[in-house]
């Protein structure tokens, strides 16, 4: 099996249960090995233990915020591509400005289509139409 | 004596007759030089009293024109207090909007992506309607969060120099055709010397299209017909841009409630009611204002005020927004890809 069609890992990080349940099952859905954590802590330490390929991380989220988790991936695994999504769109200039090891911002709401289409694109997998 | 000497004194030594006449004459010539000089007094104290009441009618003048500058002075008082009575409403507004919209976005996207996988998995015909209605209504609902959203967003415009005269006649080009079809004429009064300033074009043109869609839906819901004067003029240092239609014209007492979020005059379903606040939050983000003048019965006017800046004179924040935008517009090419129609007016 070549490893570029390997099953692709992805982590969704969100505080909100409904929303990190439908991401995760739309992307399971899509053949993608799916992690969840409902905290930034809870993210960081399954990153530990293990490589994903792609994290799928919310902003405003109590204790650790989704910025401080970007800025910690991005010095202990620069190689897993995070997205982050979100549903405060009102960050001023200076806070986006400091963020960008982010490879896209999503805002939430968004179609489900939309993040399997982000993670498609970003693993470049083989099966994406 | 004669020749006017009434000091002059008749001397007459003899004949009883002769000194009674001379007598007489003399006491004349005493009443009459008398009588002169109190004429000749009163004369002075005429001209006096004529300069007394020029004096008085220029002080009058002045008075006049002190009381009609106090007036003015009053009325713009009274509007720029109006403005900021208004203007600090609106920030509430916007505050609670924002507030109240960021914690609907969670459960939206839950819905909505709940009823996406549903749909996936169900075969029921009629289930899988009633969860396309479902579907559908969450995304009504997701628009009007979006709008809100973009009423009380903080985010400032992107600068550039624009002529707002491009901007009203792009607003025409793109409305005429369908305008006339409902005998709707529209006349652009565009002031050939109206400087440029740092503005956002594109919302600008999407104030300008909502403010010339609202005239037309009145107008035409009133007489089916109408016209629409779109004038452009500027002072020394606004810009003006004023919608002024023949339509039924708004009562004195919505007039101040208009730009409101949710007011609206439209039957249900029609609007949202957010099109002029979304207007209203563009204008003070230019630095600028919207108000209105109607009676009802005479039609309506909204006047969009901005003020000029030149590139050098844009404050400092707003400089550094299209820089920003510039550097990491990458970042939110997915999110506008998604979003496209949030912008749109209602």
């Amino acid at each position: 099996v070549n490893i570029a069609q390997a099953t692709k890992s992805i982590i969704v990080v969100d505080d909100d249960p409904s929303v990190r349940d439908v991401v995760s099952r739309a992307l399971n859905a899509e053949g993608f090995d799916v992690t969840t954590a409902s905290g930034g802590l809870e993210a960081l330490l399954a990153a530990e233990r293990q490589h994903f390929d792609m994290m799928f991380l919310d902003i405003r989220m109590p204790g650790m915020s989704g910025f401080e988790v970007l800025s910690r991936m991005g010095k202990k695994h620069p190689r897993t591509v995070v997205v982050m999504l979100t549903a405060s769109t009102g960050m001023s200039p200076q806070e986006l400005a400091n963020q960008k090891e982010a490879f896209a911002y999503l805002t939430k709401p968004c179609d489900l289509t939309e993040v399997t289409r982000v993670a498609h694109q970003v693993l470049k997998s083989d099966d994406w139409e | 004596m004669c020749s006017g000497n009434l000091r002059h004194r008749i001397r007459v030594e003899s004949g009883g007759d002769a000194r009674k006449l001379a007598k007489l004459i003399n006491d004349m010539a005493v009443g009459l030089a008398d009588s002169k000089s109190k004429n000749e007094l009163y004369k002075q104290r005429l001209s006096e009293l004529y300069e007394q009441r020029e004096k008085y009618d220029l002080s009058k003048e002045l008075l006049k024109k002190e009381i009609i500058e106090r007036q003015r002075a009053e009325e713009e008082l009274r509007k720029s207090q109006d403005q900021l009575i208004q203007s600090e409403k609106m920030a509430a507004v916007g505050q609670l909007v924002s507030g109240v919209a960021h914690e609907l976005n969670n459960p939206l996207m839950a819905i909505s992506a709940g009823a996406e996988l549903m749909l996936r998995y169900v075969k029921d015909q009629t289930i899988q309607e009633d969860v396309e209605s479902l579907h559908k209504d969450t995304q009504r609902a997701i628009t009007i969060v979006r709008n809100l959203l973009s009423f009380a967003r903080k985010k400032n415009p992107e600068r550039k120099l624009v002529s707002l005269n491009d901007v009203v006649q792009s607003v025409i080009d793109l409305q005429i055709y369908e305008l006339n079809l409902d005998n709707i004429d529209v006349i652009s009064e565009l002031d050939p010397d109206l400087p440029k300033t740092m503005a956002d074009f594109q919302q600008l043109q999407q104030v300008f299209l909502n403010l010339t869609l609202n005239a037309w839906q009145a107008m035409k819901e009133a007489h089916n017909r109408g016209t629409l004067v779109i004038r452009t003029q500027h002072s020394e240092d606004k810009l003006r841009v004023s919608f002024t239609d023949d339509g039924p014209g708004i009562p004195k007492k919505i007039v101040g409630r208009i730009v409101e979020p949710f007011f609206t005059t439209k039957d249900v379903g029609k609007g949202t009611g957010l099109g002029l606040s979304i207007c209203y939050g563009i204008i003070q983000r230019h630095g600028g204002n919207l108000s209105i003048q109607s009676k009802a019965g005479e039609g309506a006017t909204f006047i969009v005020e901005i003020p000029i800046w030149d590139d050098t004179h844009a404050p400092l924040d707003e400089v550094d927004q299209p820089m920003f935008l510039d550097k990491y517009d990458n970042l939110f090419i997915l999110e506008e890809s998604h979003q496209k129609g949030r912008e749109e007016v209602e």
